[in-house]
This record gives structure tokens, C-alpha cells and sequence, in this order.
């Protein structure tokens, strides 16, 4: 499948659902950035500075779904990579130690 | 005497997945769990068993909480977001296809959230979600072509979600994109 054929459909289909679309991103313009809604939910913050975003996880619905799914697909991520370049980068501080 | 090795291969997995939630960022989480460990490693001599892992969770929480105060103008937006009391209808329109459309997967709905409404480009997206950029096209036309399919229904009674459907809609492109996956 090459790019050409990946952006002409995309293309296609973003004329036909402009409005759709449009509705996603104007509601996306009071969502917080995905990396508060996790770290908030992780227990990151003071409970004054998560209220704003617990608020908001309650009642958007595409946010609290984002928290699900970034969940479960961290979770079925075996995280290989990045467990490799962990490792490299421990195995490097230890030989300077 | 604890066996560093065996606890990095007993707990790296959950520890770097703790630290990617708590910062939502593939590159600064495999810092912070690195750190972690080395950390670790330079307190092995006093570390007491019982301590672990919970030891190297509370490391990396404390790093992620470093992390976003040294953001904190972020933090301050999220303090005053005011989500709105009432959402628009058409936004919930959409919203609830996309909580009730069973032919999308967490990773087409990730996928669709994180570009339309968050406004992440696909190269970001493929970052986060450790995928190439290629899928995350393949995953957004799916998502796309199921809502085209919806939307196209919606002057004639609302969005239209049919159960167990997993047949994507027909258009001049159809066979190129797509990935059920």
C-alpha cells in the first residue's frame, strides 16, 4: 500500500465528514493533553490540581475512553524497545559507577 | 543481598509502565524507570528487601511529579480548563458512536481521539502508541470509514451503529485502507 493511496483516501474521507470531524476538534479545544488525563489518574498530582481534570474525565466522553484504551494497549504492549533501551541505558550508568 | 538483576527482570515491565502512565511519554518514561533502577543499584548496599518494589514505584512517582512542576503551565491550564455544562449535540452525536460502535478497537478509537481531538499529528500518535506511522493511517481510515458510514446515516434518524457489523462502508477507495486489526 503506498502513502499516495493512504493520504487520497484519508483525504476522501475527511471532505465527506467535515462536519464530524470539525465537531471533534472544537470539542477537543477544552480537553486537557492526554499526558495530564494519565498522570492524573496515576496519582501524580495534589488532589487540588487533578479536580479540573477528574471534572473534566467525567463528563467527556472521549477523554475517559483515551485513559481506557491508552491503558489496555500500554498494558498488551509487551514494550520491548523500550525495555531494551532501559536496559542499554542502565547497563551504560553501571560501567561508569 | 538483593539480586539487582533479578529484580530488574521481575519488575522493569511494570515499572516502565507505571512511568509511562504517570508521563504519558515513551522517551521520558524509559528515562525515569532507567533512573529508577540505577538508583537502585546505588542503594543496594542499604536497601532492605521488604522494600521492594514498592521502592521503585515511589521513585519513579517522585520523578514524574518533578517532571510536571517543572510544567507547570501546563498544570495551570488543566487547573482552569472549565469543561462546558453543556456539550454541543452534534460533538455528543459523535461521541456516542464512538462509545458504542463495537467494530472499533481501543486502538482505532486511541487512534481517532488522539488526531481529531487532541490534535496530535500521526507521527506523534505512532510515538506514543510504539506503532509505525503507516498503522496509525491504516487504524484512522478504519475508524473513518466506519464513521463515514454512521455520519452518512445521520440525516435520516442519528448516527447509525449496527452491532456485530465489522463491514466497512463502500467508496471509490475501498480495499486500499483499513485495518481491523
Amino acid at each position: 500500500m503506498s502513502n499516495l493511496n493512504h493520504e487520497q483516501l484519508e483525504l476522501a474521507l475527511s471532505r465527506e465528514l467535515v462536519g464530524a470531524l470539525s465537531e471533534l476538534s472544537d470539542w477537543g479545544r477544552s480537553c486537557p493533553r492526554p499526558e495530564l488525563l494519565q498522570a492524573a489518574l496515576a496519582g501524580v498530582f495534589q488532589e487540588d490540581e487533578m479536580w479540573e481534570i477528574k471534572r473534566h474525565l467525567s463528563r467527556c466522553g472521549f477523554c475517559n475512553s483515551l485513559v481506557i484504551d491508552l491503558e489496555q494497549l500500554d498494558d498488551d504492549d509487551l514494550h520491548d524497545i523500550s525495555l531494551l533501551r532501559v536496559r542499554s541505558r542502565i547497563d551504560a550508568g553501571l560501567a561508569t559507577q | 543481598m538483593i539480586d539487582f538483576d533479578a529484580i530488574y527482570r521481575e519488575q522493569a515491565t511494570a515499572v516502565f509502565r507505571y512511568a509511562l502512565r504517570t508521563v504519558g511519554n515513551r522517551a521520558l518514561a524509559e528515562d525515569i524507570t532507567s533512573e529508577a533502577f540505577l538508583e537502585l543499584y546505588r542503594n543496594l548496599g542499604s536497601m532492605e528487601a521488604q522494600r521492594l518494589p514498592a521502592w521503585l514505584f515511589t521513585v519513579v512517582k517522585n520523578r514524574a511529579v518533578d517532571h510536571w512542576r517543572k510544567n507547570a503551565v501546563e498544570l495551570r491550564y488543566a487547573q482552569e480548563l472549565r469543561a462546558p455544562e453543556v456539550a454541543p449535540d452534534a460533538g455528543r452525536d459523535v461521541e456516542a458512536w464512538l462509545l458504542g460502535e463495537p467494530s472499533l478497537k481501543p486502538i482505532h478509537r486511541a487512534c481517532l481521539v488522539l488526531h481529531f481531538v487532541h490534535g496530535m499529528t500521526r507521527a506523534e500518535i505512532g510515538k506514543r502508541l510504539a506503532i509505525s506511522e503507516v498503522r496509525v493511517k491504516g487504524h484512522l481510515q478504519y475508524a473513518l470509514q466506519l464513521l463515514r458510514k454512521a455520519w452518512g446515516c445521520k440525516d435520516t434518524g442519528g448516527l447509525h451503529v449496527e452491532p456485530q457489523s465489522r463491514t466497512v462502508g463502500t467508496c471509490a477507495l475501498e480495499g486500499i485502507g483499513g485495518s481491523p486489526e
